[in-house]
């Protein structure tokens, strides 16, 4: 049906509009389900976790411990890294939130880069310790390996932490400050027990204390201790020495009294205690202690549930991942008040007499059944024509099943570039993902060229000369006239002559949870619209290698007068990096529209010059908007859509564009096969088969207008 | 290219030397597989110049022709083409075509990037026959004693889309290269960009620590040709974190988060 006002050609060739606003608490960054109001750290977490593997080599997922006591969801593949969700309050030395969030993933980072956990000369004794890593088979050689491991780790951090200002000078002045900020907050050592003193001692120096104030019976113990862990601070010093120095101090502290008394102390500087590190004693002591406290540092431990006392094993990579969360309480869309539920009460429309297809299958060719029972139109008010009052505004109409007409000016379609996303990780990870169904897919659509080549005129470089063309440049050279260059011919192969623009659903309910994937527990939470994107990703790549003209675009509305139309890509226009970043920022909004999207996809797509023409509508359900028939009652906006749709589809085929339905909704009654051709509509059971589906799909319809093609030139 | 005087700097990472001269003692084609920017196009150069050393003068005035293959690269462009001049057409010898007679080494750089109908001509060059069938003039050249064709190509950013027909891989000896080691790269990136050894030492642990996200699909790279550029830049006096921002962080990635991350890795590394 043709629109009131022309689309000009090359939609955005001149213009960079923003797009549409996403809703309030949605957008790129915010991980599906996080809560508003997060963590601090949820702005900079792509780049934390970024930083994170570029220094370590690792996938680390940040985790506010302090907020999600079962923890968020960790792949198996990702260090989970502990963090509170705000960092210290830091009146007095300006260390930025920010900052102090990059000093404690570096200091994690760093743990791996410098092979805190690669325990040398480690063998399994028995098939019993095998299993477990390296650095607890270590510490379960002393008499108390909980002791061992509190001591390794305060040991490893000071070693870790100097080689930091060696490696990252640039970070030097953000751990300083991280450093002295710690140390207004620690406790006095003349308070606690013996050994719990020289564990503190140990950790303020560890974070760069001069000297403590510590008890007189202390200096013994000091003056053995501060020299091993200094020796940490050699650059060439690996987690060797901290083995070594492990085992010495462990001794020493055995060698203190456990009963807790107040001492008088005084004050010492650990540059008194200079002499060399002893030679560490052969192997690690049995006897056991009892409970040593090493109070935390809140840029290098999570502080667990033992009342503040930090928990060591939680900062290792030894920990399984978190128990993912009850299904029960998830807040997803099984949830008692999930829309599924809700939508499970509209399973079939009212006076429906087909049963609903089999999931996954295509349904069987079956007549169109009379959707109904239609309510009489009397007594609706005429609504009014729509104006376009923007330059990427146009009005459509909508066909009125009840009334038997169409509504003339009944729609308003806004056109908007659809918003960058700051970044691609998540397509990135699902092209790696789907990898391996691209090479198949590329050779399956090469398969289909068009046979032949055409022999092309007048080049500048080509295998043979242009007789014709030469001829006329060497009159022209004879003539003294400067000749065209152009005198070779050429052999193309015949143009790829279709054009394709898919359609993706954004309403609101493609932003619910899928539920999780059996064969991948640990996977991020995914979204109809992740699927729908990655579907889109896939297939973009093997697009771009065999020449099909393609457009991305995404459809949502609210309300007749406000259908949405986001474009990832024109048809006309090139890929760039932006369409990537577009096709992330794609957000969910509001509800599905789905016939006047069809319309001015189909103008679009009818204005090309391809010999073949295709549209893909990708959704999730059924189409629904606020007036998309209610003013016949609720009862009847099923009905209404579903006909407005099955009119848009049938205007589309006699433009000669053919298109294809595509549901993911496993629940759903499959709405839409009732105004599909059969084979023009395909349901997929589980969502996470889209981007596979897709693929076949294309190819099949590819395939089809191939034939088409080839039958209109041979009549 | 003809020879120069001093060789191209080279420094080898594995046995790359050695094999390649035993390639090209039984003259058996070359494939050098490897990412952007990690020396294969300097190896050939330092290969050819070896080797036409070795000949003391009986060779070619170009022992090396190197050509950037492309998808609109036609065959005429390797093989030749006839040009047109006010005494009427005249025949030009394509660079392979160059090399198969005169016994050069021929080196086609990004060789997927070919269309598949071109690469096809290689195949009688490349097994026993060791010939060119040039059509236009009706004649097939026999290829010099001396000639060899190297080919390479990246098979990270390629693999996926693009490939070797397996009939013309399998006619190749295969060498692959990746980036240094950081000790080695950082020699590498002092003698190439003249910056204080200190700094190349910084720079090969920054590019080193970078590549992590090229193992996760993130970016590319960074090359040790980028890391030379940022040397370069240092060398002139552009402060090291200015340095990074312009020729690293933007060159190498659009993505806002992973340029966030590089950057900050960036000035953690440097101090200024």
């Amino acid at each position: 049906m043709r629109t009131d006002r022309p689309a000009p050609e090359g939609l955005f060739a001149h213009s960079h509009g923003a797009g549409h606003r996403p809703p309030d608490g949605a957008g790129p960054h915010r991980p599906p389900g996080a809560p508003a109001g997060g963590a601090d750290f949820e702005p900079d977490r792509a780049r934390l976790s970024l930083g994170y593997r570029i220094l370590s080599g690792r996938a680390g997922q940040l985790v506010a411990f302090d907020t999600s006591p079962t923890g968020r969801a960790v792949p198996p593949d990702a260090d989970a890294l502990y963090l509170p969700s705000h960092p210290p309050a830091d009146p007095h030395h300006g260390l930025a939130g920010r900052e102090w969030y990059r000093v404690a993933v570096v200091h994690r980072a760093l743990h791996h880069l410098l092979g805190s956990f690669a325990i040398p000369g480690d063998e399994p004794a028995d098939d019993e310790t095998r299993h477990r890593p390296p650095l607890l088979r270590f510490t379960a050689r002393f008499g108390s390996p909980a002791l061992a491991l509190k001591i390794f780790l305060t040991l490893e951090d000071l070693r870790v932490d100097a080689a930091a200002r060696r490696l990252l000078p640039g970070l030097a002045e953000s751990y300083r400050l991280a450093c002295h900020q710690e140390l207004h907050e620690r406790p006095p050592l003349t308070m606690l027990p013996a050994r719990d003193a020289l564990a503190e001692a140990l950790v303020q120096f560890s974070i760069g204390a001069d000297g403590v104030v510590a008890p007189r019976d202390l200096d013994p113990a000091l003056a053995r201790a501060v020299p091993a862990a200094r020796a940490l601070l050699d650059p060439r010093a690996t987690v060797g020495a901290t083995l070594a120095a492990t085992i010495r101090v462990y001794d020493l502290v055995l060698g203190l009294p456990e009963r807790a008394a107040y001492r008088s102390g005084r004050a010492v500087r650990f540059d008194e205690f200079a002499g060399d590190a002893e030679q560490a004693p052969g192997s690690p002591s049995r006897a056991a202690a009892g409970p040593v406290t090493f109070y935390p540092v809140a840029f290098r431990d999570f502080v667990g549930e033992s009342g503040g006392a930090p928990d060591p094993e939680s900062r290792l990579p030894v920990t399984q991942p978190v128990e993912w969360l009850d299904a029960s309480t998830a807040p997803g869309p099984d949830g008692p008040d999930g829309p599924r539920r809700r939508r499970s009460q509209l399973r079939h429309p009212p006076g429906a007499t087909e049963p609903a297809p089999a999931e996954g299958a295509r349904p069987a060719a079956v007549s169109r059944p009379v959707i109904g029972p239609l309510v009489p139109a009397a007594g609706v008010a005429v609504a009014r024509r729509l104006v376009p009052t923007g330059p990427h505004e146009y009005v459509y109409p909508e066909w009125d099943g009840v009334a038997g007409r169409y509504l003339d000016g009944h729609c308003l379609v806004k056109v908007a570039r659809a918003p960058l996303a700051r970044s691609q990780h998540r397509l990135r990870a699902a092209r790696a993902r789907h990898a391996g169904l691209l090479p198949d897919l590329v050779a399956a659509l090469e398969r289909l060229q068009p046979a032949g080549r055409d022999v092309v005129r007048r080049q500048r470089h080509g295998a043979d000369v242009d007789l014709d063309a030469a001829i006329e440049a060497m009159i022209d050279l004879r003539s003294g006239v400067v000749p065209d260059d152009r005198v070779y011919t050429d052999t193309q192969q015949r143009r790829r002559d279709v054009a394709v623009a898919f359609a993706l659903d954004l309403s609101a309910s493609t932003a619910e949870a899928l539920p999780p994937d059996p064969a991948d527990p640990g996977a991020d939470v995914t979204r109809a619209i992740d699927v729908e994107r990655e579907a889109v990703s896939l297939l973009i790549q093997a697009l771009e290698r065999v020449g099909d003209a393609y457009g991305i675009y995404g459809f949502s509305g609210a309300g007749r007068d406000d259908v949405r139309l986001s474009v990832v890509k024109d048809l006309t226009e090139r890929r760039t990096t932006r369409t990537m970043l577009r096709l992330e920022g794609l957000t969910p909004d509001r509800n599905t529209r789905i016939g006047a999207a069809v319309r001015f996809l189909t103008e679009q797509l009818t204005r090309t010059d391809a010999a073949s023409k295709v549209l893909f509508v990708l959704s999730d359900g059924r189409p629904y908007d606020l007036d998309y028939g209610q003013q016949y009652g609720e009862e009847v906006s099923i009905p209404y859509a579903l006909a407005d749709t099955g009119r848009a589809l049938d205007e589309a085929r006699r433009s000669n564009v053919t298109p294809y339905l595509v549901t993911i909704d496993a629940d759903e009654a499959d709405y839409l096969s009732y105004v599909s051709d059969p084979h023009e509509y395909h349901a997929i059971g589980d969502a996470r088969e889209l981007p596979g589906a897709l693929a076949e799909l294309y190819v099949a319809a590819r395939a089809s207008a191939v034939r088409g093609v080839a039958a209109g030139n041979l009549r | 290219m003809p020879i120069a005087e001093s060789a191209p700097y080279y420094r080898p990472v594995g046995d790359e030397v050695q094999l390649f001269l035993a390639a090209y003692a039984q003259r058996i084609p070359v494939l050098l597989k490897g990412p952007t920017g990690c020396g294969k196009t300097r190896f050939v150069e330092y290969m050819a110049w070896r080797i036409a050393r070795e000949r003391d003068g009986n060779g070619p005035d170009e022992p090396l022709l190197t050509v950037t293959c492309h998808d609109d690269m036609t065959a005429s462009d390797l093989v030749g083409r006839y040009l047109l001049s006010t005494d009427g057409t005249s025949w030009l010898d394509g660079p392979l075509t160059r090399a198969v007679r005169t016994g050069a080494i021929c080196y086609l750089d990004e060789v997927v990037e070919a269309r598949k109908d071109t690469t096809v001509i290689l195949h009688a060059l490349t097994d026993h026959r060791r010939m060119l069938p040039i059509e236009r003039l009706g004649t097939t050249v026999r290829a010099h004693p001396d000639f060899l064709l190297v080919v390479s190509y990246n098979p990270g950013y390629q693999a996926v889309a693009k490939d070797l027909k397996p009939s013309t891989r399998q006619r190749f000896t295969a060498l692959e290269f990746g980036y240094p080691s950081p000790e080695l790269e950082a020699e590498i990136v002092a003698h190439e960009s003249g910056v204080d050894p200190e700094v190349a030492r910084t720079l090969a642990f920054l590019g080193d620590r970078l590549r992590n996200l090229d193992g996760a699909g993130i970016i590319d790279g960074p090359s040790t040709r980028l890391l030379v550029y940022v040397g370069q830049l240092i060398g002139r006096g552009i402060p090291p974190r200015r340095a990074c921002e312009s020729a690293l962080v933007s060159a190498i990635t659009d993505d806002v988060d992973a340029q966030d991350a590089i950057r900050d890795v960036a000035k953690a590394v440097f101090d200024a």
